[in-house]
């Protein structure tokens, strides 16, 4: 069992590990559904008797989720209004999501959610936390 | 009326009280973007709203009139496609307003039509729960059963009617396939929606967990992803391809008009001059004959050619809003726009600018952040819009030689109408970032672009959008250009001495051609330049007709096809001040009208005009003072 986003070479622009560290320290995990508040606590459970140090929980900003990866949102931090219009587009927390095509340069890019494909600016999905699902 | 405006987590129980008596007469379309309401809507009513393949085409109400089979008539009211009903953008505004009774001029509807995509409905059943709560009847449609089915996708809609408690169908507004529930739901008695539950309306994620357990308890198999769309985007969202594609498919676009359009135009041309000449000898009276042929005929008729242009554009944009391109479009510039402080959703209205400016500024409802909306109204009308086409097209007939530049794929008058494409698009990026960082700053909004899948444009949608232009284009030329035309020659042929015309400089069109001469002459215009130049104020190729109606009275110039005359009329630098000028210019009553209703004010258009006149002064200025050092 190995996350498939550890399994994968991050390009320049991504510094997921060390900065999903970074981000899980600074906004904790509060007021999530209840599917995405148990995802950490069964990840960390896992995590616990794992040999395998890649098994941590791995929070990154959704900017951050290389293409073709599937993640599951944990949280969006935004303002309230900001919050409900993404939210009305499928980003919620709990929802699964996986990252698509981008315009040139990577900004905006499409991510796949629910069904429909949703292009966002790097700077709302900068606020998105998610969590790299498992692959089995 | 309390009982219609229930809200909340209440349980419709009963019939609404007296309504059932009542048989309905109006129904609203209500849905979420591009759900295929519009679609629907022509169906229906037999009406030709326009439809296009990405999220925001219609912006504003407007009602049309089923009739059933019994003779009855039904009043049915397009609305901008919402999210939610709590909305942000004026589109939605309007939506939300007739839905509440709020919008003057439009009663209460009797029932709702709710439009969700059937291949959508996680998230487009989530609005179903604000929707119903309205407490009037609704029949709620399930829009693209093909697409469902041809994804392997499922629902029990029986099922589905039971939990929502209203009608349910599934139906392809495309195809008409279902739609006879329409007829069915407006014809059999009325019931207020009696949902086995709802959930907190405010409350986002409650519906949406309230339209899973729904579709979960309906046996909603979601359809397979749509395969063709993941492959297509695979190409043309690809770093490298996309870009490269969006940048052919631009210049395939103006290659087409003018490879394609010239040679129609030629043929309409002649047919046109051949109508006049076998028009001519039946008209007896001599000077009668020379206002209607020579004046007003050669007015219209030169405009007129330009049609197979205008509509080859109409063509090539049709292709490109229908099959869903333009939304992966609007992907690869977001980034060049949001340089410039132009909100990711400017992108479709500003497209949409290259056709009119008109239905662009209205587009622009669509943009919730209101400066943001006025920048992308600022700047829309420095997009190339249909009605420079035929002046573009016959400055540049006149002036550019045709050689073919990168081999047999690109003429060098495309190219020069490119440049101008591109000049007036980079005019308004400038403006933009002018406005978005001195009078209209704002904080940054989400950008969020739900991307369609492709689908192939049907024959309907394209041919109805080329005869609406057509008729469009045809009713300017047969009104405005018609009537210009007729009195430009006309007062070319007063005041008469001792009962003979003028020369046509002494005329009166040639005094106020000369007036004004003064002004525009270091641009390298001579006076009859002038007088396009301000019958161009009413619409901006009423310089074409002005031109072809003077030419066609001025007996030394009475022989040449209009390229020819412009030729002895305009110099190089002249003939590129004169293109510039169009470019940055304002000359657009309608353009005008619709900025001062949209914003509701004087100031905005006001501001517009005069920036817009003064940027086109100066620029056409450097333009023939630049021309004239270079190719002299």
């Amino acid at each position: 069992m190995i996350f498939r986003f550890a399994s994968r070479t991050p390009s320049s622009k991504t510094r997921p590990l060390f900065r999903a560290a970074k981000h899980v320290g600074r906004r904790p995990a509060s007021g999530s559904l209840e599917n995405a508040a148990s995802a950490p606590a069964e990840a960390s459970a896992s995590g616990a008797n794992a040999i395998d140090s890649s098994r941590r929980i791995q929070f990154l900003p959704l900017c951050d989720l290389p293409q073709g990866v599937h993640a599951i949102i944990h949280e969006i931090c935004l303002p309230a209004s900001a919050a409900d219009q993404v939210m009305l587009f499928g980003f919620m927390s709990g929802v699964e999501v996986v990252s698509g095509q981008s315009g040139p340069g990577g900004d905006p890019r499409v991510y796949r959610l629910d069904g429909t494909d949703v292009a966002i600016r790097r700077a709302t999905a900068r606020h998105i936390m998610v969590q790299i699902q498992e692959q089995a | 009326m309390s009982s219609r405006e229930c809200c909340g987590p209440s349980i419709g129980t009963g019939v609404l009280e007296g309504v059932d008596q009542k048989s309905i007469r109006t129904i609203a379309l209500v849905g979420p973007p591009n759900s295929g309401k519009t679609t629907l809507f022509n169906q229906l009513t037999g009406l030709n709203r326009k439809v296009a393949n990405f999220p925001g085409v219609t912006v504003e109400h407007f009602t049309g009139h089923i009739t059933l089979r019994d003779g009855k008539r039904v009043a049915l009211i397009d609305l901008p496609g919402i999210y939610s009903m709590n909305s942000k953008s004026e589109d939605e505004q309007v939506t939300v307003d007739v839905l509440r009774g709020k919008m003057t001029g439009i009663e209460l509807p009797d029932a709702i039509v709710l439009v969700l995509d059937s291949t959508n409905l996680g998230r487009h059943l989530a609005l179903a729960a604000p929707v119903i709560s309205l407490g009037l009847p609704t029949l709620v449609l399930l829009n693209m059963a093909d697409s469902l089915r041809a994804r392997d996708g499922d629902i029990d809609v029986l099922s589905l009617a039971r939990q929502l408690g209203t009608p349910v169908a599934l139906v392809s507004a495309a195809s008409g396939e279902g739609l006879d529930a329409v007829e069915r739901f407006v014809s059999s008695a009325m019931h207020q929606p009696q949902p086995t539950e709802l959930p907190m309306l405010h409350d986002i994620r409650e519906c949406r967990q309230w339209a899973e357990r729904i579709n979960l308890q309906s046996n909603y198999r979601k359809p397979l992803p749509p395969v063709w769309t993941r492959r297509l985007d695979a190409i043309y969202l690809h770093r490298l391809w996309g870009p490269l594609i969006f940048f052919l498919v631009v210049i395939a676009v103006f290659q087409t008009i003018f490879a394609a359009g010239q040679p129609i135009s030629k043929i309409l041309q002649d047919a046109l001059d051949y109508l006049g000449a076998a028009i001519s000898p039946h008209v007896g009276n001599v000077l009668i004959r020379s206002l209607l042929m020579d004046g007003a005929w050669k007015g219209v008729s030169s405009v007129l050619v330009f049609l197979p242009q205008i509509l080859l554009l109409f063509l090539l944009i049709g292709v490109l809003e229908d099959s869903g391109y333009l939304a992966r479009a609007a992907v690869i510039a977001d980034r060049t726009m949001s340089r410039f402080g132009l909100n990711g959703k400017a992108f479709i209205p500003l497209l949409s600018a290259y056709a009119c400016a008109v239905p662009a500024i209205m587009a622009t409802r669509t943009i919730e952040n209101k400066r943001d909306r006025l920048a992308t109204i600022m700047v829309a009308p420095f997009m190339t819009c249909s009605a420079r086409l035929p002046v573009y097209t016959m400055v540049i007939a006149a002036f550019v030689p045709n050689a073919r530049i990168a081999g047999v794929f690109f003429g060098s008058r495309a190219l020069a109408m490119l440049g101008l494409y591109v000049i007036g698009f980079l005019a308004a990026l400038f403006t933009a970032r002018m406005l978005k960082s001195s009078i209209l700053k704002s904080k940054d909004v989400p950008f969020l672009l739900e991307l369609p899948p492709y689908r192939w444009p049907t024959l309907r949608s394209l041919g109805m959008r080329l005869l609406d232009r057509t008729k469009a284009f045809v009713w300017r030329a047969g009104t405005v250009i018609l009537a210009v035309s007729l009195l430009l020659a006309i007062l070319t042929n007063l005041p008469l001495h001792q009962g003979q015309p003028p020369a046509i400089q002494d005329s009166i069109v040639g005094r106020i051609g000369h007036s004004i001469a003064p002004v525009i002459a270091p641009l390298g215009f001579n006076w009859k330049i002038g007088v396009g130049l301000l019958t161009s104020l009413a619409a901006r190729e009423v310089i074409v007709g002005t031109l072809g109606t003077l030419y066609g009275v001025d007996p030394q110039q009475h022989a040449m096809n209009l390229q020819q005359a412009l030729h002895s009329d305009l110099s190089l630098g002249g003939a590129a001040a004169l293109l510039i000028f169009f470019a940055f210019a304002m000359q657009c009553t309608s353009t005008l009208a619709v900025v001062r209703r949209e914003t509701n004010s004087w100031k905005w258009p006001a501001l517009q005009f005069t920036y817009m006149t003064v940027m086109a002064y100066g620029g056409a200025f450097v333009a023939k003072h630049l021309v004239d050092a270079f190719f002299r």
